[in-house]
């Protein structure tokens, strides 16, 4: 019974399925979701997504998934980084030069940004966790140190990405209730698009194939590699993708 | 890499335009089959396609886009349930806009969609993703991000509440010829 029971399930789905009717596709229109989901994201929607390479704090950066600043975690003293938990030899942040620490960061976002690339170029994936506490995840499974982890082990590590995309030029978010964030690369905290220049392109260059920036200008819209600390220094996300 | 940098966004577009045509009724059907309204089903597939769009780069298998694309339109469709104001049930003042094949139009087809629309909105993922998508309970799982015990268990109950369900007249061997399944050329 069980087996005609599901014959005729089948066939009454493919009966109603085959009743639908299937307008010509609108790529311009899918487009401009594209731009309108990708806004929502950059503005402060959650960053969570289906990409498969991608390290982000489930609270983002939106203005719903924001916390009080009470319920940030401390921003204490770097982490130890004596023990690395990569041999150095295998990891992706060797021979990437260090950047150093720019000027005109609020003090907290500069220790958390210190940290990090001190980290990063030490391969020392846990104080990266300890940064990121339990809060960074990666998109689906929820396990963005063990991401890190692994991508370094099976020689596609993204140390090296981070501690590059750490040396591009910061911007700075809106203001969302007294609260900021900060966004290496710059434009991918930058509202609106404007076209690359010669120094945004050398810059997303460094981590970036040549045709995902050509991508980019084609979306007009940033969503490659790309790291967020909140004003109150908390780490937001290393993330690639939507 | 390309010579022409600028000749990177026209292939990925038309590669992008290539599978949207190729795929979209298939996803549209699914769609249509979890959501019961089309106007939503044309929704999220709108949704789906660009989200796939933005991530297109990254989806460097091809034999990964079908059960990719799977993976976010599910998401969207089971997200939708999540919504409150989705949860309201809307008066409609017309009959549905999607006419039944004419072939299963005895009262069958028609009991047993009235049926799965009945189901939890999971449970008739499951359900359409199982029967009408003929995945195996491991693809189901992998596309809804559950296991594989959870699915047969979604697919147990949706039948067992089918089997209670379904007139008696409904059990017995009937002569209908299961037809060709429509779309096969886009699977």
């Amino acid at each position: 019974m069980d087996m005609d029971l599901e014959q005729q399930l089948t066939a009454a789905l493919e009966g109603r399925a085959s009743g639908v009717p299937v307008a010509p596709a609108d790529l311009g229109a899918v487009r401009s979701r594209a731009r309108s989901i990708r806004r929502r994201r950059a503005a402060g929607g959650a960053v969570a997504g289906a990409a498969v390479v991608a390290l982000v704090v489930p609270v983002a950066m939106g203005l719903g998934g924001l916390r009080s600043a009470s319920e940030a975690p401390p921003v204490g003293p770097a982490p130890a980084t004596s023990t690395p938990s990569v041999p150095a030899k295998v990891c992706s942040s060797t021979g990437v030069a260090k950047p150093t620490l720019p000027a005109g960061l609020p003090p907290a976002v500069a220790t958390t940004w210190q940290q990090i690339v001190d980290a990063a170029a030490a391969c020392d994936l846990s104080a990266l966790e300890a940064l990121g506490a339990d809060a960074i995840t990666s998109y689906g499974d929820k396990q963005g140190i063990t991401n890190l982890r692994r991508w370094e082990r099976e020689g596609d590590g993204k140390l090296g990405v981070l501690l590059k995309v750490m040396a591009t030029t910061s911007g700075v978010g809106p203001d969302l209730g007294g609260v900021r964030f900060y966004g290496w690369p710059a434009l991918s905290v930058r509202h609106t698009w404007s076209p690359l220049t010669s120094a945004e392109r050398a810059e997303l260059e460094t981590f970036q194939k040549p045709s995902e920036v050509a991508s980019f200008e084609e979306m007009q819209m940033y969503y490659g590699w790309r790291v967020g600390i909140r004003s109150d220094g908390t780490w937001l996300y290393f993330v690639a993708g939507d | 890499m390309l010579d022409d940098p600028s000749s990177v966004p026209r292939q990925r577009d038309d590669d992008f335009s290539a599978y949207v045509e190729a795929r979209r009724a298939a996803l549209l059907r699914t769609a249509y089959l979890m959501t019961g309204d089309l106007a939503t089903a044309e929704d999220v597939v709108q949704t789906t396609l660009a989200k796939l769009y933005l991530a297109w780069d990254k989806v460097s298998a091809r034999d990964a886009v079908h059960s990719y694309t799977r993976r976010i339109l599910t998401n969207e469709v089971t997200s939708l349930w999540r919504r409150a104001w989705r949860r309201r049930e809307l008066p409609v003042d017309r009959l549905p806009d999607v006419a039944t094949d004419p072939a299963y139009d005895d009262g069958t087809a028609a009991a047993l969609w009235a049926f799965v629309g009945e189901l939890a909105p999971r449970a008739r993922a499951v359900v359409v993703l199982r029967y009408y998508e003929q995945l195996t309970e491991a693809e189901i799982a992998e596309v809804m991000g559950i296991s594989v015990g959870t699915v047969k268990s979604q697919c147990s109950r949706a039948l067992a509440s089918l089997r209670a369900r379904v007139p008696a007249s409904l059990e017995r061997p009937d002569t209908h010829e299961r037809p060709a399944r429509s779309g096969d050329g886009e699977q």
